[in-house]
């Protein structure tokens, strides 16, 4: 009864799965209820192996294999204490022996294995009863990328647990990995490989089959791969060829067959060959015994040497370098009496080479430097060597250019020795202490570049200068301070100064600030600017600002430059906020200039004084912008009596005061004074355009700000009239112009009336070419309306315009209009680039139109430049239309009255032969090279040049190289 | 491939033609001058070195000749040592440069700089004779080489 029960239980278990294949969720599902059953006990693994009994012994292979992939499938899922030592051991003899089955069996019995191998409790026998079944039964190149790959996961694992084992038996173990891994050609499994085998070789002592070993892994070197496209696995090259790497320098004991193969492969003249092999050089000197280095140093030295010198690959040069130097640092640790040798091999091989004028004297220059690099032997005997022949060749040459050449790499010497040693002090190297005479001796020549040469390379080793050429080089700044210098010697001066001032502060300030005197207004200036290339360093800052504070207030010619010094000052470090605060709020600079603008306001007078009065806008706008609401109203005072002297005086002048302090108010800081009039006034009479145009600013700034709604629309009510009167008469051109402007400042805030002022714009558009300008000012980015202006800004306001106006005038261009392509040109030269690019094909018909039928060159060039910005960064939508716009670029490359229209073009034309597609292009190359020919015979010699280079550009497409 | 001459000299470059006021005036006409046909071929590479002929000394300034009105053009070039292997690929390279870059108007004729090379006449006779040099420019291998020196990189 009991056993007819027992075989209803098994053939409702068969039956089950009965049909039912073993890829389907389904059998994974049954699979994992039986799991379940087990671990919670109702059943048992025995009972389990029981019913699978008849399939597992089915002589049909199909049926065996079913009943292994049940058997196998529970296997990997079931906890490891649901089955004991004894069943466990009958399990692997099992699937020891399914190992020797038919092939169809063979994948289920190595996954089997590979989840047997994970229990902890399998007995010890029967670790090495499985690995050798696998050996002697399984050929594993002959099996399926997948089941390879399983041997593999079984020999990491059984690495990771069962080491003892493994190390009992000994080469038996591996050579059964060798062999079985020998001939892989799939790189999924050799990179699994690869990542493995530096653990297994490091556990393991290879003896006699290290070779066999070494051969198994070295004929993947250097590795070829090429990863096909769209590649799932994101295997690449450079993974394969590190990893491998890590392989072969893996052990000590491939040594004396790893150097040898990787020289081999350095002197071919395949380029990856040549990384490899660098990288395993280099690697290997965290294993290999330094004998074997010792052995092959003149092999290594030579063949290094040769890449570096006759190399044109800077990235393969640089990878050489840095290997020489890990070499060289391995064999430091050698004895001297070995390590010298080599040391003075390579320096002798070298030192033939240091003549400036030929071609190996850099890469020469470069080799030692890294050989300095190395260790410190090598960088005191190396300098010991080297630097007095290269001191004695600098003074021998005659030649400024060489000279320099050789100081620089003296130089840099003297910043590897302080390197390496750490310590800036060089006082005890006597070769090197005379490079800095040389610096000194430079940097006082009468020719302009050594001198430059020479600054600059003291600005290197500030930090080394011993004191008695420190105090040469203070006497020296003195008067060179503030004379008058060309900008090739200046520059490296003030970076000399700065470098001094960092690393000999008191030192600078006792024998050069102190020292120096001034005796006219154009020694102060350059006292005053060389001053500025220090004053962000935090022990000078408040000093030189008093200093220049000092001058500021000084009398008017003195106060010029001092105001000149500060704005650039001010420029220069506009992020610095301690530079700002201290001027605005310790030093109180805005309301000072104030006051020394009213006390000269008989003397100032514009224009001549266009220059101060820009100074004085620029300084207190950079103030106020970062001064808080409060401070700002305390100003507003001020600003109220600059306003009220210039309605009493009618100073023009003062207008551009007044921008500087108004335009960067707080939205909520109000003036007393209204003074919407008194600019659109300076606006529409002024004769300076200049002047106008600050006045149409801050309106515009002002009209932005304003928060009081309702005195805006009478603003606004008031200036329309105004301007309309002016509409007929001979002010149409500032009429336009102020309301452009303003129409500005509604579309930046959003304002509801923005776009009724546009229509207006665009109404004029039609009978005045002046209107077309209207719209490059509102498209333009200003500083005077901007956030840092505290202005309204709405998001993307610009492209928003853009969008609308486009369409806009696309739509409703006729023949007759020539003004819409103008003002499309106006357009497009403020657009922003990614707008403009969305909307192109919206627009490339007019754009086309416009380089046909325009004849203003201003335009055509500034469309052309838009055009060009596109092409050299290959936006798609230029292929698009490729033949359209070569064609018009090719009819303006002969357009007769604007030279850099035709540059441009032909700018054009040259990069449109880069970077698209071969078919698009080689039906045009001949009709291009053919129009370009003309264009080689240009009376201008510039457009020639432009020619020259676009019709070799389109010659090369195609041709061999 | 073994370098011939393995540590050549080099020169510094001169500086780049300075724009004058009115080379950027639309109205003025531009003549060709030496110095334009020295710009056209101080880049092209040497054959052997990741060098310029302008950097070795190969093609000078004054060692060309332009006449506008007969449209004549005359190079001299030198080679770097007197048995130069590379004189004619050198000569062959700038007369393609120039044949690229010049109005058609122009004749120009490229010889070797008299007494630098030892087998002067007969490079000279090569470089002259109009069907030796379609000949070259028909063969791909000689071609690719003129093209690797006269590629302009584009930076």
């Amino acid at each position: 009864m009991q056993i007819k029960n027992m075989d209803n239980i098994n053939n409702s278990l068969v039956e089950q799965f009965h049909n039912l294949n073993k890829d389907d969720a389904e059998f994974l599902k049954k699979c994992l209820k039986l799991v379940e059953d087990i671990n919670q006990g109702s059943s048992t693994f025995l009972q389990l192996i029981e019913q699978l009994k008849g399939l597992l012994i089915d002589p049909v292979p199909t049926n065996r294999e079913y009943g292994m992939q049940i058997l196998t499938q529970v296997l990997e899922e079931i906890s490891h204490n649901q089955i004991t030592p004894t069943q466990l051991h009958f399990v692997s003899d099992f699937y020891a022996e399914r190992l020797k089955d038919h092939h169809q069996v063979v994948p289920v019995a190595l996954r089997g294995t590979l989840a047997l191998m994970s229990f902890n409790n399998l007995p010890e026998e029967q670790v090495r009863n499985l690995l050798q079944s696998i050996f002697q039964n399984i050929p594993c190149q002959q099996q399926q990328q997948h089941d390879r790959l399983n041997i593999y996961k079984i020999f990491q694992i059984s690495l990771e647990n069962r080491l003892r084992e493994l190390q009992a038996m000994g080469f038996d173990y591996i050579y059964g990995v060798i062999t079985a891994l020998d001939g892989e050609r799939d790189p999924r499994n050799l990179l699994f490989l690869f990542n493995w085998l530096p653990k297994f070789l490091k556990r393991f002592t290879l003896g006699h089959l290290s070779e066999e070993m070494f051969e198994v892994l070295a004929c993947y070197f250097p590795v070829d791969f090429r990863t096909p496209p769209q590649d799932p696995n994101s295997i690449n090259r450079q993974t394969l060829a590190s990893s491998l790497s890590a392989c072969l320098c893996a052990t000590s004991e491939f040594a004396e067959y790893c150097l040898p193969l990787a020289l081999e492969k350095l002197s071919s003249s395949l380029s990856i060959a040549k990384f490899d092999s660098l990288d395993i050089i280099g690697k290997g000197c965290d294993i290999f015994p330094l004998s074997f280095y010792v052995q092959h140093s003149t092999d290594i030295w030579s063949q290094i040497q040769r890449e570096v010198l006759n190399n044109g690959d800077e990235e393969l040069e640089k990878v050489a370098l840095d290997t020489f130097v890990i070499v060289m640092n391995k064999l430091s640790q050698n004895p001297d009496n070995v390590y010298k040798p080599i040391l003075s091999d390579i320096v002798d091989t070298l030192k033939g080479n240091l003549v400036p004028n030929t071609k190996l004297f850099i890469p020469s220059c470069k080799m030692l430097h890294h050989l300095c690099k190395s260790s410190k032997t090598a960088a005191t005997f190396v300098i010991a060597e080297i630097v007095p022949l290269m001191v004695n060749t600098f003074h021998i040459t005659l030649t400024p250019s060489h000279q320099i050449l050789i100081l620089n790499n003296l130089v840099h010497f003297v910043r590897i020795y302080t390197d390496i040693y750490e310590n800036a002090d060089i006082s005890g190297n006597l070769p090197l202490s005379q490079v800095t005479c040389l610096c000194l001796k430079a940097s006082l020549e009468n020719d302009l570049d050594l001198r430059a040469g020479g600054l600059h390379c003291t600005s290197i080793i500030t930090n080394s200068l011993p004191s008695d050429i420190r105090k040469c080089f203070y006497e020296n700044m003195c008067s060179l301070l503030i004379s008058e210098q060309p900008d090739l010697v200046r520059f490296p001066l003030l970076k000399t100064f700065k470098s001094l001032a960092e690393s000999h502060g008191d030192e600078v300030q006792m024998y050069v600030l102190n020292q120096i005197s001034i005796n006219n207004n154009g020694e102060l200036y350059r006292y005053l600017r060389s001053l500025s290339t220090i004053v962000e360093m935090e022990k000078f800052t408040e000093d030189i600002l008093a200093t220049f504070f000092k001058y500021c207030q000084a009398n008017f010619d003195v106060a010029l430059i001092g105001i000149d010094c500060l704005r650039q000052l001010l420029e220069e470090y506009a992020g610095n906020t301690r530079i700002q605060c201290y001027l605005g709020e310790t030093l109180q600079l805005v309301p000072n200039l104030l006051d020394f603008v009213l006390n000269y306001l008989n003397i100032i007078d514009y224009p001549n004084h266009k220059q101060l009065l820009g100074d004085i806008s620029t300084i207190s706008k950079i103030i106020l912008r970062h001064q808080s609401g409060e401070t700002q109203i305390g100003l507003a005072s001020k600003c109220d009596k600059v306003i009220s002297s210039y309605r009493s005086g009618q100073n023009v002048g003062l207008v551009i005061v007044m921008d500087g302090l108004v335009s960067c108010l707080r939205r909520d800081v109000k003036l007393q004074l209204y003074i919407v009039p008194d600019l659109l006034d300076v606006a529409m009479k002024c004769p300076y355009d200049f002047i106008a145009t600050i006045a149409c600013q801050l309106l515009a700034n002002i009209l932005n700000k304003n928060l009081d709604e309702e005195q805006l629309e009478n603003d606004l009510k008031w200036l329309e009239e105004c301007l309309n009167k002016h509409l007929e008469n001979d002010k149409l051109g500032k009429a336009i112009h102020i309301s452009s402007w303003i129409t500005k400042a509604l579309l930046m805030r959003g304002h509801v009336k923005g776009a009724v002022w546009t229509e207006k714009l665009i109404r004029l558009l039609d009978d005045h070419e002046e209107a077309a300008k209207g719209f490059e000012i509102i498209m333009k980015n200003c500083p005077a309306l901007s956030e840092e202006s505290f202005c309204n800004v709405k998001f993307l306001y610009r492209q928003k315009f853009f969008m609308e106006i486009t369409t806009l005038l696309t739509q409703n261009y006729k023949e007759s209009n020539k003004n819409y392509l103008l003002a499309i040109g106006y357009i497009l030269k403020e657009a922003p680039r990614q707008v403009f690019i969305m909307q192109f094909k919206k627009i490339v018909k007019i754009v086309l139109l416009c380089l046909e039928k325009c004849q203003n060159g201003e335009i055509l060039l500034v469309v052309l430049e838009r055009l060009y910005d596109l092409i050299q960064s290959k936006e798609a939508v230029t292929e698009e239309y490729l033949q359209e716009l070569l064609a018009s670029f090719i009819a303006l490359s002969t357009f007769r009255s604007s030279m850099n229209v035709r540059i441009k073009a032909l700018e054009c034309i040259q990069h449109f032969a880069v970077g698209y597609p071969m078919y698009k292009l080689l039906p045009l190359k001949q009709d291009v090279i053919r129009n370009l020919a003309l264009c080689l015979d240009d009376k201008k010699r510039l457009v020639r040049k432009g020619a020259v280079e676009a019709r070799l550009s389109w010659i090369m497409l195609d041709a061999l190289t | 491939m073994e370098l011939e001459n393995i540590n050549p000299s080099i020169y510094k470059k001169i500086s780049e033609r300075p724009i004058l006021p009115e080379e950027e005036d639309n109205e003025i006409e531009d003549e060709f001058d030496s110095r334009e046909i020295f710009d056209l071929i101080r880049s092209i590479n040497d054959p052997e070195h990741p060098l310029t002929l302008e950097e070795l000394h190969v093609v000078e300034d004054s060692l060309i000749d332009v006449d506008n009105r007969n449209n004549t053009i005359k190079v001299l070039y030198t080679p770097t040592i007197p048995h130069c292997s590379m004189a004619t690929l050198i000569g062959l390279s700038i007369r393609v440069k120039l044949l690229r870059c010049l109005p058609p108007r122009f004749k120009v004729h490229v010889e070797i700089n008299p007494g630098t090379h030892a087998s002067e006449h007969s490079v000279n006779k090569q470089l002259a004779d109009k069907e030796r040099v379609a000949a070259a420019l028909e063969n791909t291998h000689l071609i690719k080489v003129i093209n690797q020196c006269i590629a302009n990189k584009i930076e």
